[in-house]
């Protein structure tokens, strides 16, 4: 008998979101299930709630008819599923066989049978074609090498069903071949696949059949080979994205050079140069790790450098800490929003505050009404939903939650000439992230010079004035925004 | 703000708790106390003056557990700088002022010495504190009084001990009240204060906004040092001796207390109006206890299980906030 | 692979093991201490060190474990200062050794459950809990023997006192004891399916719960196992000075840490050995008598200590730094 998966109305809200909707759909054996969307739209949570990670508000896991409500991981492990993370869950402390057979160490009275484990291990990676030993360190290996190992993990524990999210992130072409034949091996064994990816080509590669998600609700399901990239784009983002684009107000005024950094080595980046112009938008493009954050956060004082120049208004500058960056006029929207961003527990008044903390003194004591003011302007001039300014700030969505920091490095009384934005979209909805689009051109047009570092590719290339990919560590290509195409960036991205 | 609903989050808020449990210690030794002496103007008085060192104490940990940090030293600081007050003021003619200042340089010192063990070499704080506590500072009052109780006889140190405003009101009192008085507006309403809380809530965030937290952090740590030699340089003036387990069993309670007034291990909440008040219950309750006559063996046991039942209030009220906010914190 | 080769790597992974370095500094610090004082390695004074060794390297068993399971315990020296205590009176009032023993043990497992329900249950912070835990036990043990040494009779108990004094050579009992529960432990932590789960539970606690592994289960086991322990060592430090004594080794707990981190656990958990740690408690221990054989002030050895555990933990430090360079080189 043919395997079937199925949710039935699943719904799940998380403070200041809900993140799935009465969602519905169902995968069956023996094939592909792509679950496409934008970051948040809902795929992660599903896959949490498959793995027993977290319970639904309402609605039901069933497998081949049957109703399953997995309270623990554990219990969702012992129904046959297997869900691969985005966020690799390995003990690197740990050699490979052990993080492989995690939960079945083969003991015997309570032994681990060493040999037998090896031996396993030796014939799973022979099957995943790797250059690695049972017993090599895990932490020790290579990104790629980790994420095989993620992958080993649940192959080996033979899972009816077994969900990737994002599994070819970090994995380089070699890799990503192997682990397609395995998939399509896996399928021909009639397993229930289900497969998370951003990247349509590897959609079209290998799925059977698409489910899209967008906020948290269902969509619409396809079958692969009945559509093509265009369609799928219009489900996910609800409208033809082109428009997003041509609607944008762009900034057409540069002024001098604002920002320039030569030679810039520190223990991630190595050789990095670039030049920001007033009122420039320079995005920053490559895949994810390939060290655009690293590079700002050496600018911005954030972690040690090595060696290099930075030049700001032609002055050279080296800034030990992020208080003096921020004091010389740079800031930084960390793509960590929750960690490093916001302090979630405080107010929004508290978190717009923050830089300027001395400007808003009445003698020795903090004036609450300047600090209200400050957050007020803040609350008003980007539509931040909420009631008042002393919500704390976790209860916020998270296109808010990014509007506050914007709130925090654009209020009268910073005096921000270079602004940072690392990855100022992610996990934020489509209609918000088209204001931010227009935001970050207004800044330009106030002179600021903006860094916008993004992997959405078609974000980066149409938001940017310039841009520069990065891989590696270091820099691979620039470009301006009319000679930029996808086939290109892309490359430059990914090739050697 | 209606004030129907002032009220109904005072009634929801800790202080309301910890209000209800003093009167609740209160009522039952006024009731179970010899002609209901518990709570005569003297024995009153005698509970604040207990509290003299405590609140000291409490301050500097107070600061530190808001910003994410912790101290278990101060207690063997404060023996350590009344070990060291007793020694230089009986062996030398330095005056006395002079040598006050050594002390509370010496507390700023051991306090340094806790915060590059955690900034430098990422030591946990508790570790590092109580080794260099239980350690460092214990070593150090053996040494340099040679293991001897040493006595004090100094004028300065007569008055700090004995003289009493209107004749009922020991002026330790007063400068410990002060002094918690002075932290609590620091805390709440400048800019210094609200730091700590913001660095508290999420160090990398606060550092990221373009605060400093390494360098609050050598700060409170130092002034924790401070204000444990200060509440060693009392001690030693009441006994009027450098005693040698002098303020070491003192940092215990402080933490109850800490605990009790709202601050959370985790930082970023709680203040001094909580911490104050947890004071009082502490030593409401070893005074009832003591005037109850029940053997100073308990003690032990007593203050164990007061932290304990902080610890379970931190617990109840932590769990009411996650299902506010649905889990994820920080 | 030629016969040659192997061996070399045999010698290479002998040297580049971390355990290694430790062996190393190890004997040169008894080199060190021989050499300022000759009679430091007569049997007499290595049958001393081993007498002053064998609660803190109990003690150390049960902490290791739980700080590689990424937890820690700061009540274990006074549970076993309480389990003296208990043993003593038990003896006294005239139960048989055997059964007093069980009940003592009995009596660690429910303090042990005790930790584990304020760690695991009410999500206390566990240094602090059982900073609490400790006072009321320190205060117990003074009501209850009212601040007075409990002796044990040596005509009635004989078989028991025999457990904390005799020896055989220079080994004495109690520490031969020691050395068992490093072995077992020891061998727990490597080689059973218990014992790695541990390590997982330490080292990635939420790897471990995806995986199925309860984290909370293994910390409770690891708490209760720690107090038991504890209450061992209690028990053997009762027959070793025929008395149980309100005070005696209730900071041994910090001892026990020590010679932990000394041998290379991660405070931060995850990582370690018994082989390390056996290591990390003679440096320690040795460390302590060449003090004393040195003629030192008990002041000095107090401030020598601490110099000691800060140094481990500074040494912990560099090695985390080390183990974070060289994930950075593999990638």
């Amino acid at each position: 008998m043919e395997k079937l998966l199925e949710f039935k109305n699943i719904s799940k809200a998380f403070p200041g979101v809900q993140a799935l909707d009465n969602v519905s759909f169902s995968a069956r054996g023996g094939a592909v299930s792509a679950l496409l969307g934008e970051n948040g739209a809902g795929k992660s949570t599903l896959l949490k709630i498959l793995s027993g990670d977290i319970q639904p508000d309402a609605g039901s896991v069933c497998i081949d008819g049957e109703d399953r409500r997995f309270a623990s991981p554990y219990q969702s492990i012992k129904a046959s599923v297997s869900v691969i993370y985005q966020e690799r869950q390995l003990l690197g402390a740990m050699n490979v066989m052990e993080n492989v057979f995690l939960d079945d160490l083969h003991e015997k009275f309570g032994i681990v049978n060493r040999s037998e484990l090896k031996r396993k291990t030796q014939e799973i990676i022979d099957i995943f074609e790797l250059p690695v030993k049972p017993t090599d360190i895990v932490g020790r290996l290579s990104v790629a090498h980790q994420q095989m190992i993620e992958i080993m993990k649940a192959y080996r524990r033979g899972s009816d069903i077994i969900a990737f999210d994002e599994p070819t992130a970090p994995l380089t072409d070699k890799e990503i071949a192997i682990l397609f034949k395995l998939i399509r091996e896996l399928k021909e064994r009639g397993k229930i696949i289900l497969y998370v990816s951003h990247r349509m080509a590897e959609i079209f590669q290998i799925t059977d059949d698409i489910i899209v998600l967008k906020d948290g609700q269902l969509v619409t399901t396809l079958r692969t080979s009945g559509t093509n990239e265009r369609e799928l784009v219009k489900a996910m983002v609800g409208r033809d994205i082109g428009d997003t684009y041509s609607n944008l107000k762009r900034n057409e005024i540069m002024g001098d050079v604002l920002l320039e950094v030569k030679n810039l080595e520190t223990d991630y980046v190595h050789d990095v140069s670039f030049e920001l112009r007033r009122g420039e938008v320079l995005g920053f493009a490559g895949l994810v790790g390939a060290g655009r954050t690293e590079v700002m956060r050496a600018v911005f004082g954030a972690d040690p450098i090595i060696s290099g120049e930075i030049k700001l208004e032609g002055k050279p500058v080296r800034f030990k800490k992020p208080k003096d960056a921020i004091g010389s006029g740079i800031a930084l929207c960390p793509e960590d929003r929750k960690d490093q961003g916001l302090i979630l527990g405080r107010s929004i008044r508290d978190n717009v505050s923050i830089p300027v903390l001395s400007k808003l003194k009445r003698g020795l004591f903090m004036s609450y009404r300047a600090e209200e003011a400050l957050a007020a302007e803040a609350v008003r001039k980007y539509s931040i939903r909420t009631p008042s300014t002393d919500k704390r700030t976790v209860e916020l969505s998270g296109g808010n939650q990014q509007k506050t920091i914007l709130g925090r490095w654009t209020s009268d009384k910073m005096v921000t000439k270079v602004l940072i934005l690392d990855e100022p979209t992610k996990g934020i909805d489509v209609g918000t992230k088209a204001e931010v689009y227009q935001m970050i051109h207004d800044f330009a047009a106030t002179g600021i010079g903006v860094i916008f570092i993004s992997s959405e590719l078609p974000e980066v290339l149409n938001v940017s004035d310039n841009i520069i990919v990065m891989q590696n560590g270091r820099v691979t290509g620039r470009v301006s925004r009319q000679e930029a195409t996808e086939e290109l960036v892309v490359a430059m991205s990914m090739l050697e | 703000m209606g004030a129907a609903e002032r009220v109904k989050n005072f009634l929801k808020s800790k202080t309301f708790t910890l209000l209800c449990i003093l009167v609740a210690i209160m009522a039952f030794f006024w009731y179970f106390s010899a002609n209901h002496s518990f709570l005569s103007v003297r024995n009153i008085t005698s509970i604040l003056y207990s509290m003299v060192l405590f609140i000291l104490f409490s301050i500097g940990v107070s600061l530190l557990v808001i910003f994410g940090e912790f101290d278990l030293s101060p207690g063997y600081v404060g023996t350590a700088a009344g070990a060291t007050l007793a020694t230089i003021l009986s062996g030398t003619g330095i005056p006395w002022f002079l040598v006050m200042l050594i002390c509370l340089l010496l507390g700023i010192v051991f306090g340094l010495i806790n915060a590059v063990l955690v900034n430098k070499f990422r030591v946990q704080s508790f570790i590092a504190t109580l080794a260099v506590g239980s350690f460092l500072a214990k070593g150090f009052s053996y040494i340099i009084s040679g293991g001897r109780a040493i006595a004090i006889d100094h004028p300065v140190i007569d008055w700090l001990a004995s003289y009493k405003l209107w004749d009922v009101v020991p002026v330790t009192v007063i400068i410990s009240v002060a002094l918690i008085l002075v932290y609590g507006i620091v805390l709440a309403k400048t800019q210094f204060g609200r730091s700590i809380y913001l660095c508290g809530g999420n160090k990398e965030a606060a550092r990221l906004a373009g605060l400093d937290p390494k360098k609050l952090s050598y700060l409170l740590f130092a002034n924790s040092g401070m204000l444990g030699a200060m509440a060693g340089v009392l001690f030693a003036s009441r006994l009027k001796s450098g005693n040698l387990d002098g303020t070491n069993s003192y940092s215990f309670p402080a933490v109850t207390a800490v605990i009790f007034g709202g601050i959370s291990f985790g930082g970023g909440s709680g203040n001094m109006v909580g911490c104050f008040l947890g004071l009082l219950i502490i030593n409401a309750f070893n005074n009832g206890l003591t005037i109850m006559r029940v053997s100073p063996n308990w003690t032990g046991v007593a203050s164990g299980a007061l932290l304990i039942l902080a610890l379970t209030l931190d617990y109840l009220s932590n769990r009411r906030v996650r299902r506010q906010i649905g889990g994820k914190t920080s | 692979m030629t016969d040659n080769d192997k061996s070399g790597s045999v010698i290479k992974k002998i040297t580049g093991a971390k355990e290694f370095t430790l062996v190393v500094i190890w004997a040169v610090l008894v080199l060190v201490l021989w050499l300022l004082n000759r009679n430091f390695l007569s049997p007499g004074n290595i049958r001393s060190i081993f007498n002053s060794a064998f609660v803190i390297g109990i003690l150390a068993v049960g902490l290791s474990c739980l700080l590689i399971g990424g937890k820690i315990d700061l009540s274990s020296g006074n549970t076993g200062m309480l389990a003296g205590v208990l043993i003593s009176i038990l003896l006294r009032d005239g139960v048989h050794w055997v059964p007093a023993i069980l009940i003592t043990l009995a009596f660690g497992a429910v303090t042990g459950a005790v930790n584990a329900f304020f760690v695991n249950g009410l999500k206390f912070a566990p240094f602090i809990s059982t900073l609490a835990v400790s006072s009321i036990y320190g205060g117990v043990a003074l009501v209850i023997t009212n601040s007075a040494n409990i002796p044990v009779s040596s005509q009635d108990h004989d078989w028991f006192l025999a457990l904390g004094t005799k020896s055989f050579g220079v080994l004495p009992v109690p520490f031969l004891i020691a050395l068992v529960l490093l072995a077992v432990y020891g061998g727990v932590l490597w080689g059973t399916g218990f014992g790695r789960r541990v390590y997982m539970t330490g080292g990635n606690a939420n790897a471990a719960r995806l995986a199925g592994i309860n984290p909370v289960k293994i910390t409770s086991i690891l708490f209760v196992n720690n107090s038991v322990i504890a209450s061992v060592a209690g028990i053997l430090f009762a027959a070793f000075m025929k008395m149980g004594s309100p005070i005696a080794i209730s900071g041994s707990d910090l001892d026990g840490i020590t010679a932990a981190i000394l041998g290379g656990v991660a405070f931060t958990g995850g990582s370690g050995n018994m082989f390390g740690v056996f290591i990390g408690l003679m440096m320690l221990t040795s460390f302590q008598n060449g003090l004393l054989m040195a003629g030192l002030d008990s002041y000095y050895q107090v401030v020598a200590k601490g110099l000691l555990l800060i140094g481990a933990l500074i040494l912990d430090y560099y090695r985390e730094n080390a183990r974070l360079r060289a994930l950075k080189a593999g990638k």
